[in-house]
């Protein structure tokens, strides 16, 4: 403890802060990455069966859907935490501390969300729809008993790969005044040249990051057989 | 009864039309093993797909006990769909349900209990010879028993056909034979018709009674196996034919030509028995009562659906008509007489023993 303390003096005097910040990073990513993935799973499913020759071909929606993803997508984080500034308020009332990071967090991991799940899902062998078609099952039926399903472990490493980008998000919002780690880091450490600050939050991010992205490996290996 | 009327089918793409059906019309009766074969791109596939409309057709109408499955609504279509099941080359099992939730996926939304689904699953299961797998995982079954599976799915709402799609294909010899006689049981016992489509003489000579010939989309030939084995019509018959029964060597070296004499006429013929007739005997009796040679080239037996089935290939030599009456005795026989070469001074009649 003494040595932390010589090492880190500030981290030790700010602990309660570092605390705060960490709970209010995993607060603002759990939140934003809950609704990214309640609106994003299923654009990913509507990306997907909206396809040319998929379970509900349709051409318009998959390209109008796409082309939105692909704008958000496109956009540096930065500029869309600011362009997106009357869209936060609307939402959030504020556009800063953590009710302001939530909305542009959710707009940047949407599309996210619903390429990666894209993606995860057409890695679906073909034939194994073919088969539930020729058994009698209803696209709908397909959707939720055979993409969903087969789908699972794709998806899940979707949900992981998002949330570690979220956390890195998240700390850019932070810098904006958008609280958590990142905001710890700016006002504490940066500001006032105190490194072992600076550290502290870095190594902390780092553990969040590792941890979820290890979870999201176990998950995906319990998964998959 | 399957009745396949008319169906034509293309592919369009940018640049490319490809007919992949041209007007194929079939009729495939209950308790069948109907087989259809053909060579790879004949549109086999295709054909088989029409049937449980996964590919619709241009024109042209599916009839199944007199529904005509074209005309219907989705939801109709889809229910008619749950009597028609089907089986693929690479099985398409879901990967993530074990063998009994496999089986189990198209019982489930049918009004029936838990305890009903268990025992049906755990019935057809043991139907296809697999109870023992029933918690494994696809991954962690062979080939063959991935089959099974795929079987005891498509018969979970007990269907009245059963399409198989070159379900033997990804299989070794061995697997072949026993999935094959799975499904010529299952046929026997549900009184399934079956449809199936390979590219393998040997699979339709294994457990069909009757079988199409496709070639670029038509069908090309059609009857009872023991009509196309015996007198095959068309060149691509012939192939696989010759193949099965082992003599397509020789009849390239016949078309070569090295039996040949043409001061004499000479007539080499392929002469089928069926069942019970004994070939040697009557090939030495037309040899006296005719007074023509009767050289046996090549013979070979094979069994069709457990019928033995035997080819002699013989080369006659002698007076044209007292060969030509020879034939006729042995037609009057039930003996089936298929000329593959004529040579020789005397040519005036060969097309007619044909
Ligand atoms: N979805 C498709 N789009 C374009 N062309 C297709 C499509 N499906 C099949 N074809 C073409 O239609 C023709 C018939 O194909 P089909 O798959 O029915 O053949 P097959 O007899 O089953 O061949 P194989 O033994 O190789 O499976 C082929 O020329 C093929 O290239
Ligand atoms: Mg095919």
């Amino acid at each position: 403890m003494e040595l932390i303390k010589q090492i880190m003096p500030n981290v030790v005097n700010l602990f309660p802060d570092l605390i705060k910040a960490c709970g209010d990073t995993l607060l603002m990513v759990l939140i934003s990455g809950t609704i990214a993935s309640i609106i994003g799973i299923p654009m990913g499913v509507i990306l997907v069966v909206t396809r040319e020759g998929n379970l509900l071909e349709n051409k318009y929606v998959n390209s109008i859907l796409g082309k939105i993803v692909n704008t958000f997508r496109s956009l540096p984080f930065v500029i869309l935490l600011t362009a997106i500034v009357p869209i936060t308020r609307f939402f959030a009332g504020t556009t800063i501390g953590l009710k302001g990071a939530i909305v542009p967090l959710i707009f940047a991991s949407t599309p996210f969300v619903a390429r990666q799940v894209e993606s995860a899902l057409l890695e679906i062998d073909p034939g194994v729809i073919e088969a539930a078609e020729a058994m009698g099952s209803s696209p709908f039926e397909i959707i939720y008993r055979v993409l969903l399903v087969e789908g699972l472990p794709g998806i899940v490493y979707a949900l992981t790969i998002t949330i570690v980008s979220l956390i890195g998000f998240s700390a850019v919002a932070g810098t904006v005044g958008g609280g958590g780690l990142g905001d710890f880091a700016i006002r504490y450490g940066y500001q006032y040249y105190r490194m072992d600050i600076m550290i502290a939050a870095t190594i902390v991010l780092l553990l969040i990051v590792n941890m979820v992205q290890g979870l999201g490996e176990y998950l995906l290996k319990k998964l998959s057989h | 009864m399957i009745i396949l009327k008319d169906l034509t089918k293309t592919y369009k793409s940018k640049r490319l039309t490809v007919g992949a059906l041209n007007q194929v019309s079939l009729t495939i009766d209950k308790g069948d093993i109907f087989g259809i074969i053909g060579y790879s791109g004949a549109g086999k596939s295709t054909l088989i797909r029409c049937i449980n409309l996964l590919e619709r057709p241009d024109s042209g109408r599916v009839m199944i006990n007199g529904t005509d499955l074209t005309a219907l609504s989705p939801q109709a279509l889809r229910k008619q769909r749950e009597k028609i099941g089907m089986i693929f080359q690479h099985f398409n099992l879901m990967k993530r349900r074990n063998v009994f939730e496999n089986v189990a996926y198209p019982l489930k939304g049918k009004g029936l209990s838990k305890d009903e689904i268990q025992a049906k699953v755990l019935k057809l299961l043991e139907l296809v010879g697999i109870s023992d797998k029933a918690y494994s995982y696809p991954s962690q079954l062979s080939g063959g028993q991935k089959q099974r599976v795929a079987i005891a799915r498509a018969l979970a709402n007990d269907p009245e056909v059963l399409l198989c799609d070159e379900a033997t294909s990804a299989l070794d010899p061995q697997n072949t034979k026993s999935i094959l006689s799975l499904l010529k049981e299952i046929n026997q016992k549900l009184n399934l018709t079956v449809v199936i489509i390979t590219h393998q003489m040997e699979v339709i000579k294994e457990v069909c009674n009757k079988v199409a010939v496709m070639e670029e989309g038509v069908v090309v030939e059609e009857g009872s196996i023991i009509d196309i084995f015996s007198r095959p019509q068309t060149k691509i018959s012939k192939e696989f034919v010759a193949h099965t029964m082992g003599y397509e060597n020789f009849e390239k070296i016949l078309n070569q030509g090295f039996i040949k004499d043409s001061n004499r006429y000479e007539l080499t013929v392929r002469i089928s028995f069926v069942g019970q007739i004994a070939g040697q005997a009557f090939i030495s009796k037309i040899s006296i009562e005719y007074g023509i040679y009767a050289n046996i080239l090549f013979g070979s037996i094979e069994s069709l659906q457990g019928v033995p089935f035997g080819s002699l290939i013989v080369s006659f030599t002698g007076n044209s008509n007292k060969i030509q009456e020879a034939i006729g005795y042995l037609e009057e026989n039930n003996v089936k007489v298929e000329v593959l070469k004529a040579y020789g001074a005397d040519k005036t009649d060969n097309a007619q023993c044909s």
